[in-house]
């Protein structure tokens, strides 16, 4: 009865906004590179997976020059395998693909490509110029949608910054 | 020794045969002109800014003539023509070529039996001086006898009659007409012919003309109405080359006119031309020349044939079109060029292909289509034949024009298209509404490789993929809402269509 106790006093302070890392909502699950497995947490409904259980969102947040801001999309691999595009949009602007992935663990990605208007294309830019890691190993859960957030500062040494959460009703 | 004098005794007793009258002053009006003759030489001066020198002389019966004023130094001098029953107001020819030191020359006048005078004086540009130590040698002679053009034949009210079959010799002389004051063409010397013609809209009179090269001279044809309005003008060669019209079409009933001119006003005195007018026959199968523009365009039914005659020749065509069809166009033909036109002029369609053939394949124009042939760059005439295919509208084939993001046309899940010229582009929309994931079944055109990009919504390129020969390809790509394709291709411009299938992916 302790224990349960205990638990539950632990889930209220999760869900009051008590951790440093958790925005208003979703719930934050991870910010590493490789996200922890999101078990522990309850008592908040999750929105269920119905098209997909797997939403990547790109922004890009050190951009703040409108010269500077070009159109662009990431190509992604999941599993090593391609599985599409991101929506387009400027770099500063969230882009997003949602995928349906079965219950496992998965290695998403990313692959960045900005607009040449001269050639009237979009082209991958180079290596140096990628977000850097450009990957993320994450496990997927049956019954919630993972969110996953990208911020690539291009403008601050291109780090790429993943975090993990579940997506709420 | 014995030979060089006799050289020299010859050569003196020559000279000495050559006496030259001198004009007898004053002779500053047609009351005091100096008689001559024809086969004469006078010698005068201008002695005064204001000094006019008349010599008169008879003719007996009609005579082509020649007349030169030999150059005065540092003056530009000029004569007039005049016959005594009209006087000095009603001048047959004033010739002044507007140059100082220059002779002045008149390769051919005709005259009939009567008294003329001939006026020298200066001429109309730069300052009158005179000069009382230049002299100058008026000369008088029968023009050769071959020349069958009638000078004066500078205006419609003069022009001289040709026949079908016939030929007229004749000169581009003197350099220019003082007395042309039209605006279009003011003071150009041209000679003028008119002939006459029996002919309706069904059953044209077809002629054909030739003009011989002179040398020094770029020459013109112009084929005027009895109302003198211009239905056809042949300037395709240049300089000291000859110039013809083939195949004119005239539909209407009555006098028409050839008027020739050098366009650059240059003369020659010493060689003739030859201008011939003959007539052809009408085959609804041949061009009609007179088709330069749209509005003359002749109409095209399953096939025609015509020559462009150099590379400022253009013939146009005009095929009336249903709804619910379309139409392939074939021109074959060396070294020609050829483009389709929709009822409001707008080209839809334009091809140079160097193979000998072209192919328009899927012509859509709703009212019909205008099809136009010239040449490339070639100054030689170019024969060519146009082939009509008629055949009835498919759902889901491309519609031209479509070369461009603003004239792409629609298709929702397939749609079959043409490599049809050089340069051709086919862009289409696709418009699938909400963010889709799209396979594309492409099948490609033998001998052709093409490629296919998947652009943004703004028409950026976003995947482009090589179709090679008529192999299929398939690939995935998602669409955000709406984007475009963009087809493009190398290799031989083909009848054979392409086809693109998408199907939606989840």
């Amino acid at each position: 009865m302790k224990m349960l106790f205990i638990w539950f006093l632990a889930a209220a302070a999760a869900c009051s906004g008590g951790s440093s890392v958790m925005k208003s909502d979703p719930v934050i699950l991870g910010g590493s590179a490789s996200n922890t497995n999101p078990t522990g947490v309850i008592g908040l409904e999750y929105k269920r997976p119905y098209n997909y259980n797997v939403k990547l969102v790109i922004k890009d947040s050190s951009i703040s020059n409108p010269n500077d801001d070009r159109r662009c999309f990431y190509k992604i691999y999941v599993n090593k395998v391609e599985a599409g595009r991101s929506t387009i949009g400027l770099e500063s602007q969230e882009k997003h693909i949602e995928f349906k992935l079965e219950n496992n663990r998965h290695l998403i990605k990313v692959e960045k490509y900005v607009l040449n208007e001269k050639k009237g294309s979009y082209e991958k830019v180079n290596n140096i110029d990628q977000p850097k890691p450009d990957f993320i190993y994450f496990d997927t859960e049956s019954d919630k949608i993972l969110n996953i957030e990208l911020n690539h500062k291009s403008a601050s040494g291109n780090s790429g910054e993943f975090s993990l959460s579940f997506e709420k009703k | 020794m014995k030979y060089i004098l006799l050289l020299l005794i010859v050569v003196f007793s020559a000279d000495c045969s050559r006496k030259i009258q001198f004009e007898i002053e004053p002779n500053n009006n047609l009351n005091e002109a100096n008689e001559i003759s024809i086969k004469s030489e006078v010698k005068g001066k201008l002695s005064s800014p204001s000094d006019k020198d008349y010599f008169t002389f008879s003719v007996d019966s009609e005579i082509n003539v020649k007349i030169e004023v030999s150059a005065i130094r540092g003056i530009n001098h000029a004569f007039g023509v005049f016959s005594a029953s009209g006087g000095e107001g009603a001048v047959i020819k004033y010739v002044d070529d507007a140059r100082k030191s220059s002779p002045e020359k008149l390769a051919n006048l005709t005259l009939s039996k009567g008294k003329y005078y001939i006026a020298v004086s200066h001429g109309e540009r730069d300052e009158k001086k005179g000069d009382d130590s230049a002299e100058y040698i008026l000369s008088v002679y029968p023009s050769d006898s071959s020349v069958s053009e009638i000078e004066p034949n500078d205006f419609f009210d003069s022009a001289q009659r040709i026949d079908f079959g016939g030929e007229i010799t004749g000169y581009f002389s003197p350099a220019f007409n003082k007395l042309n004051q039209n605006s279009k063409g003011r003071y150009r010397e041209e000679d003028i012919f008119y002939f006459s013609v029996d002919a309706s809209e069904e059953n044209p009179t077809v002629i054909d003309a030739s003009l011989s090269a002179v040398k020094g001279i770029n020459s013109v044809i112009e084929i005027c109405d009895a109302d003198g309005n211009t239905v056809f003008t042949a300037d395709f060669a240049g300089e000291g080359k000859s110039e013809s019209v083939n195949g004119l079409g005239l539909m209407k009933s009555g006098n028409y006119y050839a008027r020739i001119y050098s366009k650059s006003m240059t003369e020659n005195f010493d060689e003739k031309y030859y201008f011939s007018l003959k007539k052809g026959d009408f085959s609804p199968e041949r061009e009609l020349e007179g088709n330069n523009d749209f509005g003359n365009a002749n109409p095209l039914q399953d096939k025609i044939s015509g020559t462009v005659s150099d590379s400022k020749d253009i013939d146009y065509f005009f095929r009336s079109g249903e709804s619910g069809r379309f139409y392939s166009v074939t021109v074959l033909g060396n070294a020609v060029k050829a483009s389709i036109f929709d009822k409001s002029y707008r080209k839809i369609y334009s091809s140079d292909n160097a193979s000998g053939l072209i192919v328009f394949p899927n012509v859509f124009c709703e009212g019909g289509f205008y099809v136009s042939v010239g040449t490339k760059n070639s100054s030689d005439p170019q024969d060519y034949t146009i082939t009509i295919g008629e055949y009835e509208a498919e759902k889901g084939f491309e519609t031209e024009p479509n070369d461009s993001i603003k004239s792409a046309g629609s298709i929702d899940d397939s749609v079959k298209g043409y490599y049809s010229y050089n340069g051709d582009k086919d862009y289409y929309k696709i418009n699938p509404g909400s963010r889709e994931k799209i396979k594309f079944k492409i099948r490609g055109i033998d001998n052709t490789e093409m490629t296919v990009s998947v652009t943004d919504a703004l028409g950026y390129r976003i995947k482009t993929v090589t179709v090679k020969g008529s192999s299929e390809i398939e690939f995935s790509e998602i669409i955000d809402v709406s984007a475009y394709l963009i087809v493009e291709f190398s290799g031989t411009v083909s009848d054979s269509d392409y086809s693109i299938d998408m199907i939606k992916q989840r």
